[in-house]
């Protein structure tokens, strides 16, 4: 168990650090994929993929603008999958988990930001010497520090020390808490659809989503048959004048 | 670089592909390292910059002023930001071999190229590329398919590489009027367009797939008995799924913050659940 919280602990920094190749944040840190390694560490790829997809679902809308993050995806993803792997709950029940701990993580998030601030300030010194090796030196360390240490370290305390609190509320919670958090649980990926509603959709072309849901209510296509479908609608879209703005029209004409 | 400039400046530095590599790898790599309130990714853009003012400036003072022009405040989606990378890599080399560039007409370019490329970058690549690939994902992994991960991981990481090496170069070797028409407001609504109908419709299909609610609730007419469910299912199957998006969606559009609709919904659903509602 010791080898196993330190291997998820790992890869918590890892996907959260620098060294991700730049895919850190946008691919490794999606619970879908990081959970799966937890699983596969845990010796159970199964579960953690699974665990990981529903914690993704809320997740679905985690766009990033300018810092500001509404969850922290390695607190949710790392922590939450190998919580709920470890104490043996249902997925739903797991995306419960999954939503404190991702709230608790934008305080590490917080942190890192905040912290690397400072930072900035001592790579202006080296900036003022001309000294291009001391501004990298302070672009790639100290921050990677901070990381380990709000990420690495409570992912390990977690990990080791949290399945038995969690199998304890489990024990102590009676039938019915556990099925409204279910309920609870098959509800939230809502919210991050409606996220991503916000985001996107627009007075012409929120129809889209309503054919989506209606294709995939009634005619059962799958999300594949789908995205393939409205790439190639979206594509045909560029060639014909759907869902410009009056001023483009204009500008147009 | 006319062939007039060559003969007054001795020692002209010019840079190579190898050079421009060193540049996009380490931006690839600590873009965000360093990733702060203050300046965002501007000690990341300070850190690419790095290979390339050494080689171009090699006075104290000429690095110093570099090393304060790259600095500066930056926040761009990074696979996008790649072409500003590269095409600033391109008016230093020329500052550096004698042309007269001041030093705000650099921040003033990458400034303004900043909102259009994060635009289109994030509208492509978080909004279309990520969002399809993930739900597709989801999808294919919660039926326990190994498949899904996979699929996102590699379908989502190869772009990410690829264009950004892409767009360094082509940074590198386009000018400023270049990437400016290739931005043209008519353009980015367009892709923006095309990403936005098959994300949709996309977000649609997890919809109606991926939210579970039902109700549970059951009249009783003396001897007949209707199961609501039932009912709903002849009439629009997932509707309580949908419902529950269209309340999320009609909560943010009030400005309620999503922990606020995630608490809500904690509240609602268990209260539902308890009652037996649900």
């Amino acid at each position: 168990m010791l080898l196993q919280a330190i291997l998820i602990s790992l890869w918590a920094f890892f996907i959260t650090s620098t060294f991700a190749a730049g895919i850190g944040f946008f691919v490794l840190m999606k619970p879908l994929v990081s959970g799966t390694v937890v699983g596969l560490i845990l010796g159970d790829v199964q579960t953690g993929m699974m665990i990981g997809a529903t914690i993704n679902l809320i997740n679905l809308g985690y766009i990033s603008v300018g810092g500001a993050v509404p969850t922290d995806l390695t607190f949710a993803g790392v922590i939450g999958t190998a919580l709920a792997i470890l104490s043996g709950v249902s997925p739903e029940v797991a995306l419960t988990l999954a939503i404190p701990l991702g709230m608790i993580g934008t305080a590490a998030w917080f942190t890192r930001m905040t912290a690397d601030s400072f930072f900035v300030h001592k790579a202006e010194k080296y900036a003022a010497e001309g000294n291009v090796k001391g501004v990298a030196f302070m672009n790639l360390v100290p921050g990677q520090v901070i990381v380990f240490l709000f990420y690495a370290i409570p992912t390990f305390l977690a990990v080791y020390f949290g399945p038995s609190a969690v199998e304890g509320i489990l024990k102590f919670l009676p039938w019915w808490a556990i099925q409204a958090l279910m309920v609870v649980g098959g509800m939230l990926p809502a919210l991050g659809i409606a996220i991503l509603l916000k985001y996107m959709a627009s007075k012409t072309l929120t129809p889209f989503f309503f054919i989506g849901f209606f294709l995939a209510t009634y005619m059962e296509l799958d999300v594949i048959a789908i995205a393939v479908l409205f790439g190639c609608v979206g594509y045909l879209s560029m060639n014909v004048n759907m869902g410009e703005s009056d001023e483009a029209r204009k500008e147009a004409a | 670089m006319t062939i007039v400039n060559q003969e007054i400046v001795q020692e002209k530095v010019q840079l190579t592909k190898s050079d421009i590599n060193k540049s996009f790898f380490r931006w690839l790599f600590f873009s965000h390292s360093c990733y702060n309130y203050e300046r965002l990714q501007g000690m990341g853009v300070a850190h690419a910059m790095a290979p390339i003012i050494e080689k171009l400036y090699k006075s104290k003072e000429d690095r110093k002023s570099a090393l304060d022009r790259s600095m500066s405040f930056f926040n761009c989606e990074p696979t996008f930001a790649a072409m500003i990378h590269g095409f600033t890599i391109a008016v230093e080399e020329k500052k550096a071999n004698g042309e007269d560039i001041p030093d705000e007409t650099i921040n003033a370019f990458k400034t303004s190229l900043m909102g259009p490329l994060s635009g289109m970058g994030d509208s492509l690549l978080q909004g279309l590329l990520a969002v399809v690939l993930l739900s597709i994902g989801i999808d294919l992994a919660m039926e326990g398919n190994i498949m899904g991960p996979i699929i996102f991981l590699v379908g989502t990481a190869v772009p990410v590489w690829v264009l950004t090496y892409i767009f360094y170069h082509k940074g590198y070797s386009l000018g400023t009027t270049a990437i400016e028409s290739m931005l043209s407001n008519r353009k980015i609504e367009k892709i923006t367009n095309a990403a936005g109908i098959a994300g949709l419709a996309v977000i649609g299909a997890m919809a109606a797939t991926r939210v579970n609610l039902s109700t549970k609730i059951v009249f009783n007419f003396g001897e007949s008995t209707v199961v609501m469910q039932e009912v709903l299912n002849k009439f629009i199957p997932n509707l309580l799924p949908l419902g529950t998006v269209m309340l999320c969606w009609f909560l943010l559009n009030k400005k309620w913050s999503p922990v606020k609709i995630i608490i809500g919904l904690f509240v609602g659903g268990a209260i539902g659940s308890i009652l037996g509602i649900f």
